[in-house]
């Protein structure tokens, strides 16, 4: 078999936020940095789709006109957002207070003058993007210019290069291996210093508002080399997806969600009516009057009620008075002014494509969304993974937000650079070299095997996703979880075996995916498991409270004789602790 | 092909689809499209899921896709002032 061979100082793998700017921070560096992406530049990542916040300040008008909240602005004291990671979690890493402090700091300190700097790189407005643009372009006018000025600075990119593994040798990575889809070619790179910056593992589920190629790769290669991953329970959810046959599946986002729906299931109920009334979900100054939008009508911020909105409507579903796996928003009681704005936005004419909102119940349940996740490659808070020669930005790591993408961004190809100018060139010995001819050979098996039905990769990876969203979903127990670990070592036994990209390239991207999700699967549902009790995303109906006493803690998986070992680490409460905290109990 | 979602057209012009890059079919986030390789043209797979994001019209260097009608908040009266 042939092997074509690239070197570099620096390789970033993938082109979101995050991979561009550490492989800006690489070259600047005066480094010969090489970018892949298994796609395309930047049109296929989460930051292009969904990635607009930047900065996460609406429009004033939008605010007054009570379609958005005003969300936190990164010229707040720092110490406003810092809280606001710890406390939210999931933007920086864990969920509820699980974060890593030191990078949450580091996160809050850097992220507004990171964003400011953007417009070095030939960023023109980073406040546009996210309320103007169709949905599923968000980061458009972020990622363009950034791709643009990292060729016009000399990074070499190669797109539709899918990187498959790391190289590790000793306690260090010094390469990866893949193939090129366009030239039906594998390719074994050597390099100094990896950042790994290849996005979310939102596309794990069946119900998701996340780009397609978001299948996890970077957490199972770097899982593969023997690197921790944290909190892999915390991916995590919202109430408001789309859930009819006829639309697509796609996240609401507050301009109608915001309104004065009404949560009803098949029988016309109230449901959520009734349950924040009987479960404690009503905060100060409630209204309960169907007039008020939801936030006022229960007394409290919206973030905060979603986690009781996701649990009544997997509630209703699961004990039959739901629809099609789904409940019923009702909106058809909304007064003519409040339509006037919300029937006009984007999403109902888009995404709704003319649905009749004032005389149809919208069917509606919850969805993984890809940008409230908290667990990934364990990184510190210079972006390093604990692998010398390996650090990870964004979503790989364990947070999500163009923010933190931007940040960890940073953070990690500096780390790549120190790394990078430190030493010379590693050379693979014998034996790197005979697992670099092993790994290929078994690439090259799964591209040449006779296609068979059951090792149709898009089909395994349906048969994941309904898995997951079954057993580590919205809402978790230990049985549950228990067949789905069963049911994963079903499809790794009885499926990845058969497994065939028959002889296509771009087939074996789906190929290697199945493999990678698979693997994602394996930690996320065990991780759940372990942790008893709920917190943040990981929701447990057998555990239903947050336990503190035992549970500050983060999940840490790694690999050890080829054995999946789950740990707890306690999280390291540097600067603030939940108690000093104001937030009203979940 | 053409296929319109209330006031939205979606057209696609086999013809015109030569690139053989398959630059639409990756920038879909949604999976709408499929590349065929053999005939090496785009496909419409799953039309459900489109957002209209007009990804896949703007990277198409040959013009093979065009997307009428679909909005922007900037396109709403009222909302700018």
């Amino acid at each position: 078999m042939k092997i074509a061979n690239e070197k570099c100082d620096v390789l970033v793998i993938g082109s979101g936020l995050g991979g561009v700017r550490a492989a800006i921070e690489a070259k600047r560096a005066g480094l010969k940095t090489l970018l892949v992406d298994k796609s395309i530049l930047a049109r296929a990542s989460a930051s292009i789709y969904a990635g607009s916040i930047v900065v996460r300040k609406p429009p004033e008008y939008l605010v007054k006109m009570g379609l958005m909240e005003p969300g936190m602005d990164f010229e707040e004291p720092f110490d406003a957002s810092f809280q606001y990671f710890v406390r939210e979690g999931a933007r920086t890493g864990g969920s509820e207070f699980t974060a890593n402090q030191k990078l949450a700091m580091t996160v809050a300190c850097e992220m507004g003058i990171r964003a400011e700097e953007l417009k070095d790189f030939g960023v023109e407005d980073i406040n546009s993007q996210r309320w103007v643009g169709p949905p599923g372009l968000w980061g458009r006018n972020i990622m363009l210019p950034l791709v643009k000025y990292i060729k016009k600075i000399g990074v070499k990119t190669r797109e539709m290069t899918m990187i498959t593994d790391l190289v590790r040798q000793g306690e260090s990575i010094i390469g990866a291996i893949g193939f090129d889809i366009r030239k039906s070619q594998f390719v074994s790179f050597e390099t100094k210093a990896v950042v790994l910056a290849t996005g979310s593992y939102a596309q794990i589920y069946e119900r998701v508002y996340a780009p397609i190629r978001m299948t996890g790769d970077g957490y199972a290669m770097a899982y593969r080399a023997g690197a921790a991953l944290s909190d892999m329970e915390m991916m995590g959810f919202d109430n408001w997806g789309i859930a009819e046959p006829d639309l697509p599946q796609y996240w609401i986002p507050g301009s109608i969600a915001r309104t004065s729906g009404v949560l009803r299931n098949a029988k016309g109920e109230a449901f959520f009516h009734r349950y924040a009334q009987e479960h404690g979900v009503l905060g100060e100054g409630a209204t309960l009057s169907f007039d008020d939008n939801m936030s006022k009508r229960y007394g409290r911020p919206f973030i905060e009620l979603v986690p009781y909105l996701i649990r009544a409507s997997m509630k209703e579903i699961k004990e039959g008075r739901g629809t099609d796996d789904a409940v019923f928003l009702d909106l058809t009681q909304v007064p003519e002014e409040k339509w006037k704005v919300d029937s006009k936005g984007i999403f109902a004419l888009n995404l709704l494509r003319g649905f009749d909102l004032k005389n149809n119940l919208l069917r509606v349940a919850p969805i993984c969304i890809g940008d409230f996740k908290g667990g990934g490659v364990k990184i510190d808070e210079k972006g390093r993974t604990g692998l010398e020669g390996l650090s990870a930005a964004g979503d790989v790591s364990p947070g999500s937000s163009m923010l933190y993408a931007l940040v960890t961004g940073v953070l990690s190809g500096r780390s790549a650079v120190t790394r990078a100018l430190d030493i010379s060139m590693p050379e693979f010995d014998g034996e790197t070299r005979d697992w670099v001819e092993d790994r290929i050979g078994v690439l090259e098996t799964i591209l040449n095997r006779k296609p068979h039905e059951s090792g149709d990769p898009k089909k395994i990876k349906s048969r994941v996703k309904s898995i997951l969203w079954r057993s580590g979903g919205p809402l978790r127990d230990e049985d549950g979880l228990k067949e789905g670990i069963g049911a994963l070592e079903e499809v790794e036994k009885e499926f990845m075996p058969m497994v065939s990209a028959s002889c296509s390239f771009r087939k074996l991207r789906e190929a290697v995916e199945c493999r990678n999700m698979v693997q994602v699967g394996q930690m996320i549902l065990p991780a759940s498991l372990y942790r008893t009790e709920s917190r943040g995303y990981n929701q447990r109906t057998d555990h239903p409270k947050r336990d503190d006493k035992n549970w500050l803690k983060n999940t840490i998986i790694t690999q050890r004789n080829d054995q999946m070992n789950i740990d707890a680490e306690p999280v390291d409460l540097l600067f603030l602790k939940p108690e000093s905290m104001e937030r009203a109990g979940r | 092909m053409k296929w319109t979602a209330n006031h939205i057209t979606y057209e696609y012009d086999e013809e015109k689809c030569t690139c053989g890059l398959a630059l639409c079919t990756e920038a879909c986030g949604q999976g709408v499209l499929d590349y065929l390789e053999g005939p090496d043209k785009m496909e419409i797979v799953n039309e459900v899921q489109c957002i209209f994001c007009l990804q896949c019209e703007e990277v198409c260097p040959t013009k093979a896709i065009t997307i009428q009608g679909a909005l922007t908040l900037q396109d709403i009266p009222g909302l700018k002032s």
